[in-house]
């Protein structure tokens, strides 16, 4: 055990290295969400407020896309300790993603008890977790969706030994439940169905009423927190604006598909209006396909391996995991049935089988953030996989498993030094530009030169001009709010303004009157005569943003 | 007396779905030969046939087999092939009937697990030769690649695009009503009968290897063992006693039935449409 325990602490050591070293740093910069995130906690740790002035929000409107509060009440102590700065702002996510590889470990060890190999599996899952692209890029920048990977990692774990063992834990285990309500967006979905899951599965080992009832009552006052933000509409705004349900278009869809099918006959007329009826087709069988495709492409190797989503969802030219690391979760599923599975730890399949659901109702699926809640299934399916592939060819051929090891390591090996490379020298080359960088130049900029202007105008092709304003200026949250604090959060909001700045479009030519104005904006917002200042560039060369001034008369 | 009825009515099922408007649907192109396309129709109708013998040798009970025979009638993909001449489609049924023999043989010879052991080797053969003579164009990724594409969610259930001007592509190469028969099929045979999961992962990795991917469409190869998996899925889905999973099973039945009929309104109405503005694109007998 001393060694297995030795073997972790290595582990933990890779996992916290790969998560802090650099951190603040690559990513170049701090997208909107980090922004928001950081001066919310900043303000709630001045004030006691958040930037519209709600006194200790337990849902946060934020950038009006109402972020759920635990990531911003876990920066509080970084930024107590260390000030507000980038590295502060991502620590949460880099301390939970630690936490999570360590808790791996023993969620692997209890689900695996009464196999002899429980140790080499959990480590094995431990290490893939620690090194994982998906789980690396998330514990690296400011993301909800990373915290709340852990919170459901620990609210299992506790569930199980919990049960097991008839102690605190079960009642630690529904406090986490509850926890995941406030973590993240689809966690709100996923947590209460794999909740809904253990209590089937362990039906027959549930503790007495007494323990069921006060393990219910602690997840209820949860919940009654919640309740109110699951029936707000503003509160719902994300899942109006991201969900695919296309009810309008597939309804236009299929009166076209009618007036086909009338050009084409009489027959197919009669037929076309059963098939494509709006009432069968297209509420239910084409939502259907829709959200089933979108399911699915959360298993699809081009997702997973060969190039992921959104750019700033992973390296570039990398996927969510190690090509590797398919055919272990594959194989590892196969092993998963033949000697492993039984009722105590179906759960693992069907968290992995959970995890994509909520994303698979939005757009942009697959979506790499909303589901990153099927870690760590994904790396324990690969632990299994591997480990039973190694011993069985030790068993049955000796010389292919050494073979196998001396193969499968340098390509290892391999894969994650490239995915390293990646990571720490094409992610801010290449994607400066979708990480949001210059905003800090900017400010430092404008900060340096303001007291010569009137006003300080910012344009909203800046992207959240306002948030990164507050942030990078680090403006007092109190003096801020006495002066009306953020309006809105909404991307055209051209009202929200403190101190000289105002964030609102501005038209160059326009403003010739008396003013002597300070005008920030991408090169789209200044014409060939503009008087430029300052030219802030992205890594790879390309304009980002233009500091010019006013042509007065 | 009968599921030889049964079988004989899944085969005119089958000659139905392959045969009927076959000279206008899919349209003709100047090099289509009626009699090749009546050619390739038969052999979709032969390889139903096939698929009953098929399962069958695999030691399924007759009323898996038949269930499996239907499912190949049916797959939207087998439908597509069996009505255009199809190189791969008559290859098939002879990959197929060769099989059925030597099954037949070897299962009785009790050596199995030799077999599994060599069949790596011979299906080596022909990916060995195209890899060394066309290496150029098969970098290993471009092979992982095509793996990928193979197996993605998106070819199996909704776009099948292995024949770009031609085929079907609004329709996978199978239902999505298949797909938890195909799951249950497939964790059976993990459990059982390793060699038709065996059977499908190295025709998996043969497509793969083709220099003409996708649309080569050397994937169709196991188009029947897809069937097999699926019709086991569905016996082995009748099994099962409790109220709620029979509700569940009767609804995806349903949801076949639907999918079917789908089908078959886009194949007739929509398909000779949508593919005659491509008519002039499609070279080689079609």
């Amino acid at each position: 055990m001393k060694r297995v325990l030795a073997l972790l602490g290595v582990i933990t050591f890779i996992a916290v290295f790969l998560r802090l070293f650099n951190l603040g740093k690559t990513p170049i910069a701090l997208e909107w969400d980090e922004v928001a995130l950081g001066y919310d906690a900043y303000s709630i740790l001045q004030t006691g407020r958040d930037q519209f002035g709600h006194f200790l929000p337990i849902n946060f409107r934020s950038l009006d896309d109402w972020k759920p509060p635990l990531y911003v009440y876990s920066s509080i102590p970084g930024i107590f300790l260390f000030g507000l700065n980038d590295f502060t702002v991502r620590l949460p996510s880099a301390v939970f993603g630690s936490l999570a590889v360590i808790l791996v470990f023993f969620l692997v060890r209890e689900l695996f008890r009464n196999h002899s190999e429980k140790n080499q599996l959990a480590l094995l899952a431990a290490l893939f977790l620690a090194i994982s692209p998906w789980h690396l890029q998330f514990s690296r920048a400011a993301f909800e969706t990373n915290l709340s990977v852990t919170v459901t990692i620990a609210a299992v774990l506790t569930f199980l030994v919990g049960i097991r063992k008839g102690n605190f834990l079960f009642f630690l285990s529904a406090t986490l439940f509850g926890l995941g309500l406030f973590s993240y967006h689809s966690t709100r979905v996923v947590t209460p169905l794999l909740l809904i899951s253990l209590i089937i599965l362990f039906r027959r080992q549930l503790p007495d009423k007494k323990t069921l009832i006060g393990f219910f009552g602690i997840y209820l006052v949860f919940w009654l927190f919640f309740l109110p933000i699951a029936l707000n509409r503003d509160a719902q705004i994300r899942f109006i604006v991201t969900n695919d349900l296309k009810v309008e278009a597939n309804q236009s869809r299929a009166a076209g598909e009618i007036a086909l099918d009338l050009d084409i006959s009489h027959e197919a007329y009669t037929t076309g209006r059963l098939f494509h009826n709006r009432r069968l087709s297209i509420y239910n069988y084409e939502n259907l396909k829709r959200i089933t495709a979108n399911y699915l492409s959360h298993f699809s190797p081009k997702f997973l391996v060969v190039e992921g989503d959104a750019p700033l969802h992973h390296a570039p030219g990398f996927g969510m995991i190690y090509f590797f690391d398919y055919i272990f979760i594959i194989s590892g599923l196969g092993f998963f049935i033949l000697k492993y599975a039984k009722r105590m730890n179906l759960i693992l399949p069907l968290w992995l089988l959970l995890a994509p659901l909520p994303a698979s109702l939005t757009w942009q699926a697959p979506h790499s953030v909303r589901s990153e809640i099927i870690l760590p299934t994904l790396q324990i399916f690969a632990a299994l996989g591997i480990w039973n592939i190694l011993n069985y060819l030790r068993k049955e051929w000796d010389i292919l498993f050494k073979a196998a090891v001396w193969v499968w390591l340098p390509v290892f090996i391999f894969s994650f030094g490239k995915y390293l490379h990646h990571y720490y020298f094409h992610t801010n080359y290449q994607l400066s530009r979708n990480w949001l960088y210059g905003r800090r130049e900017a400010v430092e900029f404008t900060e340096s030169l303001k007291a010569d202007y009137d006003k300080v105008l910012v344009s909203l092709g800046t992207d959240m001009p306002h948030i990164f304003w507050l942030y990078y200026t680090q403006y007092p949250p109190r003096q801020y709010l006495s002066e009306g604090g953020t309006v809105s959060g909404g991307f055209a909001d051209e009202r929200n303004k403190f101190d000289k700045y105002e964030f609102r479009n501005f038209k160059y030519h326009e403003l010739t009157g008396p003013g002597k104005y300070l005008l920030v904006g991408p090169p789209r917002d200044f014409p060939p005569q503009a008087r430029i200042l300052k030219t802030i560039r992205y890594l790879d060369g390309s304009e980002a943003l233009l500091i010019g001034e006013n042509l007065r008369e | 007396m009968l599921p030889i009825l049964t079988l004989y009515l899944i085969i005119i099922q089958s000659a139905l779905l392959r045969l009927w408007k076959i000279s206008s649907v899919p349209p003709q192109t100047e090099n289509t030969v009626i009699i090749l396309r009546i050619f390739s129709a038969a052999a979709g109708i032969l390889l139903t046939w096939i698929v009953f013998y098929l399962a069958k040798q695999f030691n399924l009970n007759r009323k898996t087999a038949l269930l499996s025979a239907w499912v190949y009638s049916v797959f939207p993909w087998a439908i597509e092939q069996g009505r255009i001449f199809s190189s791969v489609n008559l290859t098939a049924v002879v990959l197929f009937l060769s099989a059925i023999f030597l099954l037949k043989y070897l299962f009785k010879k009790n050596n199995t697990k030799l077999i599994l052991r060599l069949i790596p080797f011979v299906f080596a053969v022909i990916p060995g030769i195209w890899y060394i003579k066309f290496k150029f164009l098969l970098p290993v990724t471009s092979i992982l690649n095509n793996l990928f594409i193979l197996i993605s969610p998106n070819l199996l259930f909704y776009r099948n695009i292995t024949f770009w001007w031609g085929g079907l592509k609004e329709f996978g190469i199978m239902f999505l009503s298949f797909l938890p028969f195909l799951i249950t099929g497939i964790i059976k045979s993990i459990t059982g009968r390793k060699f038709l999961l065996t059977s499908v992962v190295w025709l998996l990795f043969f497509s793969a290897f083709s220099p003409d991917f996708p649309e080569s469409r050397l994937f169709y190869l196991s188009v029947p063992l897809w069937s097999v998996l699926i019709g086991n899925g569905i016996a082995i889905s009748f099994r099962l006693k409790d109220k709620f999973y029979k509700t569940l099973i009767i609804c995806l039945l349903l949801f076949i039935i639907y999918e079917y009929a789908q089908l078959l309104h886009y194949y007739f109405r929509h398909y000779p449409i949508s593919v005659s503005g491509n008519l002039d694109k499609i070279h080689g007998i079609f």
